[in-house]
Parts: structure tokens; C-alpha cells; sequence
């Protein structure tokens, strides 16, 4: 299982937001490239950098900082927030994003994923799927697509979508736990990969995650409060078969 | 030197020399490539385009030369591709600098954790040397067998010669993981987004065309 802090982007700035909420935004550290750096010597194999402004408004507004991460990185990055159609996806692997996020397209025009699978692969496409009391919501977090959440995953499955990336959002930033029983739902009903966010606050809640057959537990709040410390998290979790 | 064929990952492979010490220079000229004491053929996307990019910057005799020169040039992912004679992938012919041949992954065979080989293989994957450490290029030198880097391939290469191939790494079968001829060093994977270890080892091709380029000319 990848153990993948998350980079969270405003203004070109690293933020956290408390559920979503844009207007309970905590800056964390003005040059993000000094966060991933730190997350790479912590041992991650991979990062998760979103764009809220991107996801929010559907243009890309960070996408000099994210190009910038891109080519800094010396591991992996997958890139959500804004990626709203297949010319936007394919740009990012273009310059070194080895997995593109898509959220509100899923949704609202899910001919882009399609696209997206069969033009750069399906390793290389990510379906996120953020989950208000088990239904979707979109354009950051803003909006509820008033569909299910569970009936998304097999939508997206039916597309060719073979990784989704589930998000609670009623447990993100609240150090609680991570909502293993949608993970074990979507695990048991689904051939696809999952990758959990939301709520992640111990490494016993990694273990139990890998432990389920997730594929990837991505880290906010846990790792900038330190509850979490990802070196630690990242050998615990490897040493663990 | 970072040989620019504009369809490559060159900001990432530049950045990640950087890091290891080197004095990057990205080039598409031939006589810069030419009087360089290092090259790296950096590659990503298709095998024709790349070399019909390489056949218009007439950088393909150069790189031919430089590469017969004995000074290190190395070689990453497609890079590595274009340095057969020719590729299943395309009708150009590549650089043919090593013998051999580049298939198509085989994706009607099984796989452990499927029901069919996935392509493109991509994700982290383990890499075992086909020499001890003490014989292996220096490049490879102080890199554990086992370690772990980052693939992104559909297409591997299949030297003639078992000795060209320097390391090796699983995927429905062994798959050609990198390759050593002489002073050419070629990586399947993505040393510049392997983390630690890939950073290693172009920290150590850093040191090593430093070493070569400080040697007197015999």
C-alpha cells in the first residue's frame, strides 16, 4: 500500500481546509517544493498534490506550481483538482504527473474519463470520488452531484476506470478514523484499486487500511499536525505483510 | 549534457541531475553534444517520434559518435529503446548502438495479481543486477538487488547479447531493467523519479563522467 501525503494548493501556497470549507483555510508552508521535498526524505513513494483553486473553478490556477513539483519530483506525483478534460490530463503527464485526478468531470462529463483512459492509459487515471453521508459532491466539495456514492464506483468501474480514489469528507481534517466501511464495500463489490482519504489519524488506521487490500491511504492533516509521522508511517507500513 | 529531442522529460531528468551535483546543460546541437564530457538521452512517448525529433536536429550520427567515443552516455526509459537497431513500436529504425530487438509486453499472459498483464507496466518495481556489486559498471555500484524503482513502459528490449544486460526486474517474466555496453549505461526505469535510489545513481554517473573526463586519454 502507498502511504501518500497530500499537498493541497492555494494561491500557490501549501493549505489545509477543515472539511472543505474555504473559508477555514490554515496556511501550512509558503513554497510547497520544500514540502515535497520533505515528504520524499520521509520515505513516500508517492504524493498527492491537489489544486483547490483548480478543483473550485474548474481552471487550473496553480498549474506553473504544479509543473514546477513536476519536474522537481523525484518520486511519483498524482495531480487532482480542476482536471476537468482529457487535453488537461494529458498536459500533466506530459510534463511528469504520473496519475491525473478527475473529480466534477467524473461526474458531469464522464466521455472525458473515457477519453483519458484510452489515451494515456488507465494507469494513468484516477477517479475521485468525495463522499458527503455517501453522496457525491463536486466542484470542491461546493456542490452535491445528488448521486450515490457506491453507484458512482460501479459507473465509473462499467467505463474502464480500474483505480478510485475515495474521499469522506465528513472526516477530512478531523483526525477521527478513515471510513473503512465504504473501503470494504467498494473493495468487495468492485475489481478496482482504492485509494482512501479522509480522517486517516493513526498508523494503526494504516495498518487496518492495508490490512482491507487498499491500495493507497493518502495523509493531510495527520502528517502537517504531526499526529502522524510519515517516515515512521511509511516503514510501518512496509515492514507489515 | 542533456541531449534535447523536445519529447522528453527534460525538466525532471535536468532538475534531478542538478541535485546530484551536475552542470546541466540541455542541448540539440551536435557540436555541444560533442565536446560534452557526459550525455544523457532522456524519453518519453513514442519510438518514430523521437527519432524522426532526433533525424530533423541531425543529432543522430552525433549521438552514434559520442557514444563510440568512450565517454559515459546514458540512456533513460525510451531512451534506452532508441538504442536498439529497431522496435515493434515503430517503422523508423532506432540508433542500433546495441543488438538486439524492443517487443510488445505480451498482454494476453497471466499475471499474479490479475488476470492479464497490464500495459503499460507502470508503478515501482524491483530490480536485481546481473553482476556482483564489485563487477557492475560504476554507475550500479552500492545499489542493493531488490531495490525498488519507477517503471512506465509497454514496449522492453531483448539485447542479442546476455552480457549487454545489466540488471533485470519482473513483469509476466524477466524483463530487461537496464542495460551496459562499454561506456553506454541505459535504465528501463526512471531513475529521476525512483527517489533515493535513483538519485544514487545518477549521483554516481555524475562522479563517474567526472572520473572519466580527470583520466588521462590512453
Amino acid at each position: 500500500m502507498d502511504v501518500i501525503p497530500a499537498i493541497d494548493l492555494r494561491g500557490g501556497k501549501c493549505v489545509r481546509l477543515h472539511q472543505g470549507d474555504y473559508a477555514r483555510e490554515t496556511v501550512f508552508d509558503d513554497d510547497p517544493l520544500s514540502v515535497l521535498r520533505r515528504f520524499e526524505a520521509a520515505g513516500a513513494t508517492r504524493v498527492n498534490i491537489v489544486d483547490l483553486d483548480g478543483a473550485l473553478e474548474g481552471t487550473r490556477t496553480n498549474a506553473g506550481v504544479v509543473a514546477e513539483m513536476a519536474a522537481a519530483a523525484t518520486i511519483p506525483l498524482q495531480v487532482s483538482g480542476g482536471i476537468r478534460d482529457v487535453r488537461t490530463a494529458a498536459a500533466l503527464v506530459e510534463d511528469g504527473v504520473a496519475r491525473v485526478v478527475f473529480g466534477t468531470a467524473a461526474v458531469e462529463t464522464p466521455y472525458e474519463v473515457q477519453s483519458a483512459i484510452a489515451d494515456l492509459g488507465t494507469e494513468c487515471v484516477v477517479v475521485g470520488i468525495d463522499a458527503r453521508d455517501g453522496v457525491v459532491a463536486t466542484r470542491g466539495w461546493t456542490t452535491s452531484a445528488g448521486i450515490r456514492a457506491m453507484d458512482m464506483v460501479r459507473n465509473m468501474v462499467d467505463l474502464g476506470v480500474s483505480r478510485i480514489q475515495y474521499t469522506d469528507i465528513n472526516r477530512d481534517a478531523t483526525m477521527t478514523h478513515p471510513n473503512f466501511a465504504a473501503a470494504s464495500e467498494i473493495l468487495n463489490n468492485t475489481t478496482c484499486r482504492i485509494l482512501i482519504a479522509g480522517g486517516i489519524s493513526s498508523i494503526d488506521d494504516l495498518l487496518k487500511l492495508k490490512e482491507l487490500g487498499v491500495d493507497g491511504a493518502v495523509l493531510g492533516q495527520a502528517i502537517y499536525t504531526g499526529a502522524i509521522d510519515l517516515a515512521e508511517a511509511v516503514s510501518a507500513i512496509q515492514a507489515h505483510s | 549534457m542533456v541531449i534535447n529531442h523536445r519529447l522528453a522529460n527534460i525538466h525532471s531528468v535536468s532538475k534531478a541531475l542538478e541535485l546530484c551535483g551536475a552542470d546541466v546543460e540541455v542541448t540539440d546541437s551536435a557540436e555541444a553534444l560533442l565536446n560534452a564530457d557526459g550525455a544523457l538521452l532522456p524519453g518519453v512517448g513514442a519510438a518514430d517520434a523521437a527519432m524522426r525529433a532526433l533525424g530533423e536536429l541531425n543529432l543522430i550520427e552525433p549521438i552514434r559518435e559520442f557514444a563510440l567515443s568512450g565517454r559515459p552516455l546514458m540512456s533513460v526509459c525510451l531512451g534506452m529503446q532508441l538504442l536498439f537497431p529497431d522496435s515493434d513500436e515503430g517503422k523508423l529504425p532506432g540508433l542500433g548502438i546495441i543488438d538486439g530487438r524492443v517487443a510488445r509486453f505480451d498482454v494476453d499472459q497471466p499475471v499474479d495479481d490479475g488476470p492479464r498483464l497490464k500495459v503499460p507496466h507502470m508503478g515501482w518495481n524491483s530490480v536485481n543486477f546481473t553482476a556482483e556489486d564489485a563487477n557492475r559498471h560504476p554507475v550500479f555500484r552500492g545499489i542493493p538487488d531488490g531495490s525498488y524503482f519507477y517503471f512506465v513502459h509497454s514496449f522492453h528490449c531483448l539485447p542479442s547479447n546476455p552480457a549487454d544486460s545489466a540488471a533485470t526486474t519482473e513483469y509476466g517474466g524477466p524483463v530487461c531493467a537496464a542495460v551496459v555496453k562499454g561506456e553506454l549505461i541505459a535504465t528501463q526505469f526512471h531513475p529521476e523519479k525512483s527517489a533515493d535510489r535513483g538519485l544514487q545513481i545518477y549521483t554516481n554517473f555524475v562522479r563517474h563522467v567526472a572520473d572519466i573526463a580527470a583520466s588521462p586519454v590512453v
